[in-house]
């Protein structure tokens, strides 16, 4: 006889498989979106998203200055954000 | 107070760090009055926050998708070109991250390899590293004047131009047969374009680049664009690049000479230079978004005087209206303005445009 801990088990399970699939389109539609991004754009993004590198460290990473990562930081995350509109709630 | 453009760098900022004192105040100032700023940075926030932050691991064999990736990319991609080469190769990092799910180390800089280490990097990390060490040799980064560009390349960052050349000429003088040295001669001409902005030196440094390395150029097509528009002004001693720099440096006030050197320069390359500045300088640095380029030709037509550039204006409010909004009426309107001038240069070019879109 199942026990209340199986059954609670069996209520979970077909949650976590709808956020696992919803997670997996997310990140598939996010891949996506990133490809469309210019290599500078998308490079500062993933360092600081992905890589969690400070702006100043990504900065001294690739050279350059911190007002230009947080230029192309801006317009990553705006042309990311037009592209994955639709994720977003209501 | 500042205006939307001028803080906006500062809105990506604080969605992932707190800003320094000035910049929080400069911000906070900004968005208590202004609802569009507020609105962008809650929605880019929102955005963020739905990305999920962990990569997925990819199990499977990495070389083919990567190869597949590596040809995908321009030979001379934009990165290779224009970016200094610690961020081309982050970029070639992030696309590889993107095909493949596991991140490539980025291999640094010779300068700062020593200062700062990335952080976290994994067994998964390195594993990718080692095997993909055929790629990355493969694109020549070792050679004796790739490692001058890379040199070069953080000189160039520190306006340090003549130091920059330098190091190039001499690396290519000491290995001419170098598989980099088209890349060399071609930042030689970049800098002499771009930095210096000495015409006669850079037509001469591109004419060298285009003879003595075609492949190079012919894979490098702003290299291919800048020769043309070098060619274009050599007859006037490069007066009218000079011209155009000078109208760009005034910003909003220089519209009038970029008018005058559209209306003087009818169809050549110089005018459309001067005519995407127009544009610019028409764009409302206070809106939201950059206006769609047929609004901000209707902007430029407004102020224009001269007929020879109202023409000009109309040939390419033509082509915006009839390639970017499909509206081949309102295209037709603009480009019969041109068509039924007497313009030796500009009225052909409308009649052959009129034909293209065929008959009402």
């Amino acid at each position: 006889m199942p026990s209340q801990g199986d059954a609670n088990a069996a209520m979970i399970a077909p949650m976590a498989t709808d956020a696992a699939v919803r997670a997996r389109e997310i990140d598939e539609r996010v891949r996506k979106a990133l490809v469309r991004l210019s290599p500078s754009q998308s490079t500062v993004f993933i360092l600081r998203h992905y890589e969690g590198l400070a702006l100043a460290e990504i900065a001294d990473e690739l050279g350059c200055t911190v007002g230009s990562v947080k230029v192309h930081l801006f317009r990553a995350i705006k042309k990311l954000r037009d592209e994955l509109e639709d994720l977003r709630g209501p | 107070m500042w205006k939307c453009r001028q803080v906006r760098a500062l809105l990506a900022a604080a969605i992932y760090e707190p800003l320094g004192e000035g910049d929080r105040h400069l911000l906070d100032t900004h968005i208590e009055g202004c609802a569009r700023c507020r609105a962008l940075l809650a929605s880019m926030r929102e955005t963020v926050d739905a990305i999920p932050r962990e990569d997925v691991r990819y199990e499977g064999d990495l070389a083919p998708a990567l190869r597949a990736r590596i040809d995908t990319l321009p030979t001379r991609s934009l990165a290779w070109r224009i970016l200094p080469y610690p961020i081309a190769v982050a970029a070639l990092a992030a696309a590889l991250l993107l095909v493949v799910g596991v991140p490539l180390q980025i291999p640094k800089h010779p300068e700062i390899q020593q200062t700062h280490p990335v952080a976290g990097v994994s067994a998964a990390r390195e594993t990718a590293r080692v095997e993909n060490g055929e790629m990355i040799a493969a694109l020549a980064l070792d050679s004796p004047v790739a490692q001058a560009v890379c040199e070069a390349d953080a000189l160039i960052e520190k306006r340090a131009y003549a130091e920059a050349m330098r190091v190039l000429q001499e690396a290519t003088t000491a290995h001419p047969d170098d598989p980099a040295a088209g890349t060399a001669q071609e930042r030689l001409a970049d800098i002499e374009f771009s930095h210096l902005r000495r015409y006669a030196r850079a037509f001469d440094a591109y004419v060298k680049l285009r003879n003595q390395f075609p492949h190079t150029f012919r894979t490098s097509p702003e290299s291919i664009d800048r020769f043309d528009l070098l060619v274009e002004g050599w007859p006037d001693s490069f007066n009218p690049l000079y011209t155009l720099d000078v109208a760009r440096a005034d910003g909003a006030e220089g519209f009038r000479a970029l008018e005058t050197l559209v209306a003087h320069h009818p169809g050549k390359l110089v005018a459309s230079l001067a005519l995407d500045e127009m544009q610019r300088v028409v764009d409302d640095p206070a809106a939201e978004g950059d206006l769609p380029h047929f609004a901000e030709l209707e902007a430029v037509l407004a102020r224009c005087n001269n007929p020879v550039a109202i023409a000009q204006v109309n040939l390419r409010l033509g082509d915006t209206y009839s390639r970017e909004l499909r509206d081949p009426l309102r295209a037709r309107g603009a480009y019969l303005e041109v068509a039924q001038s007497d313009h030796p240069v500009l009225a052909p070019l409308a009649q052959e445009a009129l034909a293209r879109l065929g008959q009402p």
